[in-house]
């Protein structure tokens, strides 16, 4: 219990200290800002510019453009976060040296992890609220709450499903090498499928069947499904649209959120096994840091 | 005994950095690792802490395996860098900086607060408590660094060339502290240098690395010995006949310059200064050479430490 403690305790410090870091850059609070600002305009006025077209487009998942957007948007911070973020928290560990001192303390390795993903909490995960309200305020997105708690369930499985991904992501800095360029298991789920087959910017059913089963293999995919079903209005939960929810007796968002929750139950703890023999592959190698 | 390995070795790729290493670190000692750049004495630090996997060979440190439960070993001791920015953040003041590193080891509430407030007064950074590191000189980010070593209150602390990148006031300073460290409170050092003067001035034994091999262990007077040659006194005496210095016993040529060779340098100087005094004449200058650790380096490796 204590043991437990201490290593919640460690994560604290780890939040705290990304805190005070991400306060400590104004200018990036002001891009940060603006950056959320911009996504939210442009989509709104690629909107505008389809007028009510776009509503028919959306199939189940009501006609609000801007709200079906939003969603994306707001799913895609939380998802990029959670696949990308742990590979460069850990490539920063690494040119700065820490990493081994991290390691000689009581903390697990899993914990520095854990605790480096907390500047997320300052930096990556507000944005999804900040689209929300910069969508509702200015560019007349409109959300339901009618199932809110489903809709927490479903953003918990993506969270974690998603950090699973983002584990195995991490453990190929140490696992492969990878100290420079770019991660390409992060690269190839985040850039080239979740942008092209997972339905960010429109419904998979636009996809020739090929793609469309591609996208079953993503998180991204139910995680836009049964979020954007959940939380905008006038959002059917019955109508099918991906290939899976077909295969059990069950509404698709129950289905997307079971998809999320295997996903979440596999790869995390793959994810953490990898990450756990990467550090003892560096161990042997004596590659833990950049200091030598 | 803290440390008790044998036969480490480690090589990567081709190339061997560890060649079979034996050590003994009992408790309460300061022990040097002598060598120059690629000797082996980081890697040896690494292995020791856990945080490196020897090829082969093993042993205890502080009573755990250090080949089965490395993690034991991990969370029990304390490593300070070469750089000191290693593990401080320019972004947290100097206080910032050792409450994470407090909690990260385990420290909670009062007790994280009175051990910052302790390690801070014992390297004598309290006046700079609030302010930003990159704003603290050279010295006093090492002395920070060194804080940050002592904060889990660990049995053994391991400094990898502490003084490196320091000037000489910085470097003395750390130094002192590294004394204090080991005399006052008790904790066991492993240091690695290059400097010979420093090892010699720190450490009551000494291991001289090559090539990742020990080739030379002992006291500072021991490793001298095994140079086989002697120090140098050379005096020029004035008010004094040189027969009556040779009649002493001294070698001195006829413009009065006395050349003695000895292992007892110190004691031979006193005994000279006090005889020429007795005989009446003068001492007009003075000028000695003892064997060196540098010496011993070259003895045994054939090459200089800076090599």
């Amino acid at each position: 219990m204590t043991r437990l403690r201490n290593e919640i305790a460690s994560v604290w410090s780890f939040s705290l200290r990304e805190f005070r870091m991400w306060q400590s850059y104004r200018a990036n609070q002001v891009m940060w800002v603006a950056d959320i600002l911009m996504n939210s305009l442009l989509f709104f006025l690629v909107g505008r510019m389809i007028g009510t077209g776009a509503g028919n487009l959306l199939g189940p998942y009501g006609t609000n453009y801007i709200s079906f957007i939003l969603v994306g948007l707001a799913v895609n911070y939380l998802i990029r976060t959670n696949l990308s973020d742990p590979f460069t928290r850990v490539a920063r560990v690494y040119w700065g040296g820490t990493m081994d001192l991290y390691l000689l303390s009581p903390m697990s390795v899993y914990t520095p992890l854990l605790g480096l993903m907390a500047r997320s909490l300052t930096d990556d995960y507000p944005r999804v609220l900040f689209v929300a309200g910069f969508g509702y305020l200015f560019f007349g997105a409109r959300f339901s709450g009618v199932h809110w708690a489903l809709a927490l369930l479903v953003t918990l499985l993506v969270f974690v499903a998603a950090f699973g991904v983002g584990a195995i992501s991490a453990s190929t800095f140490y696992l492969l090498d990878l100290k420079q360029g770019t991660e390409p298991l992060q690269f190839l789920v985040q850039e080239i499928l979740a942008g092209l087959v997972a339905g960010t910017y429109y419904p998979v059913t636009v996809l020739p069947r090929a793609l469309q089963a591609v996208a079953l293999i993503l998180p991204h995919t139910y995680a836009y499904d049964a979020l954007r079903r959940l939380l905008c209005p006038g959002a059917d939960l019955a109508a099918p649209t991906l290939i899976a929810h077909g295969w059990l007796p069950v509404a698709p968002v129950w289905t997307d959120a079971l998809a999320l929750a295997v996903m979440g139950a596999v790869l995390l703890p793959l994810g953490l096994h990898l990450y756990g023999r990467g550090i003892e592959k560096a161990r042997r190698n004596g590659t833990l840091t950049r200091w030598q | 005994m803290l440390i008790d390995v044998k036969g480490l070795r480690k090589a990567y790729g081709a190339k061997t950095v560890l060649d079979g290493i034996d050590l003994q670190v009992t408790e309460g000692e300061m022990l040097g690792l002598l060598g120059p750049n690629g000797a082996g004495k980081t890697t040896l630090i690494k292995v020791l802490c856990g945080l490196l996997v020897p090829d082969a060979g093993g042993g205890t440190v502080l009573g755990y395996d250090l080949v089965q439960r490395p993690s034991e070993v991990r969370s029990r001791v304390s490593l300070v860098a070469p750089t000191a920015d290693v593990g401080t953040d320019n972004n947290l003041t100097v206080r910032q900086n050792l409450d994470f590193w407090a909690v990260v080891y385990g420290l909670r509430g009062r007790q994280r607060t009175a051990r910052v407030d302790a390690v801070l007064e014992l390297v004598d950074l309290r006046d700079a408590q609030d302010a930003w590191p990159m704003h603290i000189s050279a010295g006093m980010r090492q002395r920070l660094a060194i804080a940050r070593g002592l904060l889990a209150e660990n049995k053994l602390l391991f400094l990898d060339e502490p003084t490196i990148k320091l000037d000489v006031e910085g470097a003395r300073r750390i130094r002192q502290f590294v004394r204090d460290v080991n005399q006052c409170s008790g904790v066991t050092i492993l240091l690695t240098t290059h400097l010979m003067f420093e090892a010699e001035e720190l450490c009551r034994r000494i291991l001289v690395l090559d090539r990742g091999r020990i080739v030379a262990a002992g006291t500072p007077a021991e490793l001298k010995q095994m140079v086989g040659r002697e120090g140098r006194i050379e005096a020029v005496v004035e008010g004094l006949d040189p027969d009556r210095l040779r009649a002493a016993g001294y070698d001195c040529d006829e413009g009065g310059t006395v050349r003695v060779t000895t292992r007892a340098i110190d004691a031979e100087t006193t005994r000279l200064l006090d005889r020429v005094a007795e005989l009446g004449g003068r001492i007009r200058s003075l000028h000695t050479q003892e064997v060196t650790l540098e010496d011993v380096f070259f003895h045994l490796t054939g090459r200089g430490l800076e090599a």
